[in-house]
């Protein structure tokens, strides 16, 4: 086909511009219509779809990239020009290329959600031993575990195992990731010194020694850390003072007591202290040891070694 | 050498006048293509009329619209009963 000069230059117009497969309805309204659409096809933009609905009413469509002539053309020729819809393939690369805020917004969104995701931003404790979560936490912070720790480094599984270990009063653990939150279910142990009545009025000393720890979650504690206690005295009270006016209640404490145990070691030679040290141990075996001391003395000729145990109990009643 | 050089050849001007002021390609009765419109000189849903280089060309039918008009090409969809050449 051949173009006249007119033609030409539009066609290299036309061609100098991307076109998108997108598309902008609009309406146009006002005298001599045709003139209009003739003046619009001169400035080298094709119209698609032009139906007239009546003598002063027209809708066309044109490309994306052609509306802003279309416009000023309209506005020239002091047409009235009203935009109906988008259409077409590309519409919605167009439309998000006007948003781009919202796409940097969504990206950003996108990357701190990732990244977050992967972060512990809290830490939950729930079930029956959340009594047992101090130890919990000291534990976890010991290891490392604390918040804006990233949950790839953890081993969920492993971490449920270890808790468990170091932990006698827990009869199950249980760790997830519920989003940011890293929930750990603790559910105390039924069996030996730790079960627990729910019924129990006093905390009272079951040995002679000094108290490394006491926590008291109910109730009211009558001795504090670093006090001797004697076996059968009271250290945790079923009850609280609230405005002056004292209210019964069961006793939930968790107490470590520092005990002396002495050990005596009798033997027809000298230098025997390790083996006085070492069977001492041997007779509590199930205990937790701490420290540990020997004296030496001689009675005719016999040696004696005194063995002095500090052995750590642990109680927790309630 | 194309088809209608090729007729040009066939057939001199003197024995067929062939008009090459324009082009049109009918698709049924559906719609019209028509190549070398120089303008539109009124535009109606029952009949159009275009400016060609010599004379100009009319479309008569109901619903009719342009599909597409650009660069000298248009091309005209709806019921088409008659193109008539306007002289």
């Amino acid at each position: 086909m051949r173009k006249d000069n007119g033609d030409r230059k539009n066609f290299l117009k036309n061609k100098k511009r991307i076109k998108l497969s997108a598309y902008c309805d609009y309406e146009i309204s006002g005298v001599n219509l045709d003139a209009f659409i003739n003046r619009v096809v001169r400035s080298g933009i094709t119209v698609i779809n032009v139906k007239k609905w009546s003598n002063k009413r027209l809708t066309l469509s044109v490309n994306y990239v052609d509306r802003k002539i279309l416009f000023a053309i309209a506005k020239e020729l002091c047409y009235n020009i009203k935009r109906i819809r988008d259409f077409g393939r590309d519409t919605i690369l167009v439309r998000l290329s006007k948003r781009v805020g919202l796409i940097l917004g969504a990206i950003v969104f996108a990357v701190i959600s990732i990244t977050f995701n992967d972060l512990i931003l809290s830490v939950d404790y729930s079930g029956s031993g959340s009594t047992l979560k101090r130890e919990v936490q000291n534990y976890l912070e010991n290891r490392g575990v604390s918040v804006m720790t990233r949950f790839s480094s953890l081993d969920l599984n492993r971490l449920e195992d270890e808790i468990l270990a170091k932990n006698d009063g827990l009869s199950f653990v249980s760790c997830k990731k519920k989003g940011s939150r890293l929930i750990i279910e603790l559910v105390l142990s039924d069996k030996g010194k730790d079960k627990l009545s729910g019924n129990c009025k006093q905390m009272i000393a079951e040995c002679d020694g000094v108290i490394e720890t006491l926590k008291v979650y109910r109730g009211t504690a009558l001795l504090k850390e670093g006090d001797k206690i004697s076996r059968g005295d009271v250290i945790v009270d079923g009850y609280v003072i609230v405005k002056e006016q004292k209210i019964e209640m069961n006793v939930l404490a968790y107490l470590s007591v520092l005990c002396q145990i002495d050990f005596r070691y009798v033997s027809e030679r000298d230098d025997q202290e390790e083996i006085a040290l070492e069977f001492a141990k041997n007779c509590y075996d199930d205990e937790n040891v701490v420290n540990s001391k020997v004296k030496k003395q001689q009675i005719e000729d016999k040696f004696v070694y005194n063995c002095e145990l500090t052995v750590k109990r642990e109680y927790l009643v309630g | 050498m194309g088809f209608i050089d090729e007729i040009k050849g066939t057939f001199s001007a003197s024995e067929i006048p062939i008009d090459l002021s324009y082009r049109a390609v009918i698709f049924g009765d559906d719609a019209v293509y028509v190549e070398k419109v120089k303008r539109i000189i009124s535009y109606e849903p029952t009949e159009m009329n275009f400016s060609l280089k010599k004379g100009g060309l009319r479309i008569r039918g109901s619903k009719l619209y342009v599909k597409k008009y650009c660069m000298g090409d248009i091309c005209v969809c709806g019921k088409i009963t008659a193109i008539e050449r306007i002289f």
